[in-house]
């Protein structure tokens, strides 16, 4: 009804970039909401993991600690460094935070939530996430702080180590499901991929936790060894920018992935609230590995995505195309048309088998072994 | 058989078998927690009855923070005894050793369970004879064997009789 009142006085066009403003408004409004929320959900989370209670103060169970904390950073002194690069300084939280927010226009919700069903959605969602190092390398270096160059150069390092494994495990989906469009992707899943392509999952979640900068990848704001990386110099408002952002890219990162493994928005599996349940563990994997793990150092980090999960991620690719050959000529499948459920099916027991077996294989691996050898020596040393 | 990653899996099944514990913090100014009955807290308690204003106290303070002024009051029956004019302990630069509360022959000076004395003053940390006087009789068994001996908590109110060991 709003649209025919508004369409008395204005063209088609202009309403519907109206109403695209007005959608847009209100998604990224709700992705705040959910920034905030996701930051109190990770402090207390952590702190039961260290028996601790966490954050119980501000509303109930302190649900409003997020917003406590925002209002706090919002009203503080905006601070910029005398020697730093004043407007790249500025500019940098923006170049962070945009990257995350345009991530969610071609996020499928539902069927029919959804800004902008791109043919080509997950190749946008990864090549606009890689943007956000370009304003992590900005903020470093506009900072003029020897802690914020490090953290910066320690990003920019491993930005290409862990970019490529992440394309090449999310390949193997796109070449199950015959796509690059989000919503066939999850359309495709008669079968949640997760059990079709488990390796491909693990791959992507840790290379998604190296681009999210989270433990056990989070070099380069490694707070016990630079004080806060390339945002050491940054606070209030700019700061509030930064570190909501991680939680931002964290829900939607999650998201992708619980669209490409965990069966999306499918009816199967439910719809839009088991999407934000699937959504959830993912995060809560990410808090989790938070709660548990300790930093890697950085020729681990180069070490673990260039000897370990690119090889094996391209070897997964080459597995996965035969095993799609296999079941289309068993099954009488035609090239594009979708894989059947008994197909996947097929496929998933191979793949579980070969996942397994590599866990059970790695260990003898001569390269690694040497990699953890090394490990060994220099623990030796510290001790 | 160990398979790769198992040992980044036991790591992650510990912090989640904590997850579901009890968290071990104390929720401070609603809950508090019990303290041991030798507890020396930031308080003294004073039996006036037992006090014979002999100084003992003061004499064995490491750092001479207990001051007492006293006047001998005649007494018909009994002798001479003194009245206690100024008690006063400096809490403020006191070290809680209580060797003032070993000193103490007739069990007058006991130490107390308090915690939560915080003043914006030095001067207001000087616990003053009236401050003693009116204070819970809540002893603790620092150097007070005889308590122990009962069982004593620290948590109940004794009186003159209950606190030390010879009869008045």
């Amino acid at each position: 009804m709003q649209i025919e009142v508004l369409g008395l006085f204005l063209s088609e066009q202009t309403v519907s970039h109206v109403m695209m403003a007005i959608k847009i408004f209100v998604l990224i409004n709700i992705l705040l909401i959910i920034t905030t929320m996701l930051t109190y959900a990770e402090r207390r989370i952590v702190a039961r993991m260290q028996n601790r209670i966490g954050p119980n103060r501000v509303g109930p169970f302190g649900v409003l600690q997020g917003f406590a904390d925002l209002v706090k950073l919002v009203t503080k002194e905006d601070l910029i460094p005398s020697n730093a690069d004043k407007i790249i300084f500025s500019l940098a939280p923006i170049m962070i935070m945009a990257p995350a927010l345009m991530m969610f226009a071609v996020m499928p919700f539902s069927p029919n939530l959804v800004l902008a069903d791109l043919d080509i959605g997950i190749f946008y969602v990864i090549a606009i996430a890689s943007l956000g190092s370009l304003g992590v390398f900005a903020a470093g270096w506009a900072s003029n702080s020897k802690y914020s160059l490090y953290g910066a150069v320690r990003g920019v390092a491993q930005l290409i180590s862990y970019e490529i494994p992440l394309v090449l495990s999310v390949t193997a989906v796109v070449l199950l499901a015959g796509s690059l469009n989000l919503q066939d992707i999850v359309g495709a899943q008669k079968l949640p991929f997760i059990f079709v392509q488990p390796l491909a999952f693990v791959i992507t979640l840790f290379a998604v936790a190296a681009e999210l900068n989270r433990t056990p990848f989070d070099l380069n704001e490694a707070d016990s060894e630079i004080v806060a990386g390339f945002h050491t110099e940054y606070s209030g408002t700019k700061f509030a920018l930064i570190y909501g952002t991680e939680f931002l890219a964290a829900f939607g990162w999650s998201l992708v992935i619980a669209l490409l493994f965990l069966g999306g928005w499918n009816p199967s599996f439910g719809g839009l609230f088991f999407l934000m349940i699937k959504t959830g563990s993912i995060l809560f994997l990410f808090f989790w590995f938070r709660g548990t793990w300790p930093r890697v150092r950085i020729d681990q980090i180069l070490a673990i995505a260039w000897k370990l999960m690119f090889p094996i991620a391209t070897v997964n690719i080459l597995i996965t195309g035969a095993q799609i050959l296999f079941v289309q000529q068993v099954f009488g499948i035609f090239p594009g048309e979708a894989l059947s459920i008994q197909a996947l099916s097929v496929i998933s027991v191979m793949n579980i088998g070969l996942f397994v077996l590599l866990l059970f294989i790695l260990p003898f691996n001569k390269g690694l072994s040497e990699f953890e050898n090394q490990m060994r020596v220099h623990q030796k040393g510290i001790e | 058989m160990r398979f790769f990653g198992y040992g980044a899996l036991q790591g992650l099944m510990v912090t989640l078998k904590y997850m579901f514990r009890k968290p071990f913090t104390t929720q401070y100014p609603e809950e508090r927690i019990t303290t041991s009955p030798r507890f020396r807290g930031n308080n003294f308690v004073w039996y006036e009855e037992r006090c014979t204003g002999c100084s003992t106290c003061a004499k064995a303070c490491p750092l001479g923070i207990i001051r007492i002024v006293t006047h001998p009051e005649s007494h018909p029956q009994v002798g001479s005894d003194y009245q206690i004019d100024v008690f006063d302990i400096d809490t403020g630069r006191c070290m809680f050793c209580a060797l003032c509360v070993e000193a103490c022959p007739y069990d007058a000076l006991h130490m107390g369970g308090d915690f939560e004395k915080s003043e914006y003053e030095r001067e207001n940390l000087v616990i003053s004879v009236d401050q003693l006087r009116e204070s819970p009789k809540k002893p603790q068994t620092q150097f007070r064997p005889q308590l122990e001996a009962i069982d004593y908590s620290g948590e109940d109110e004794l009186d003159e009789h209950e606190a030390g060991r010879w009869s008045l």
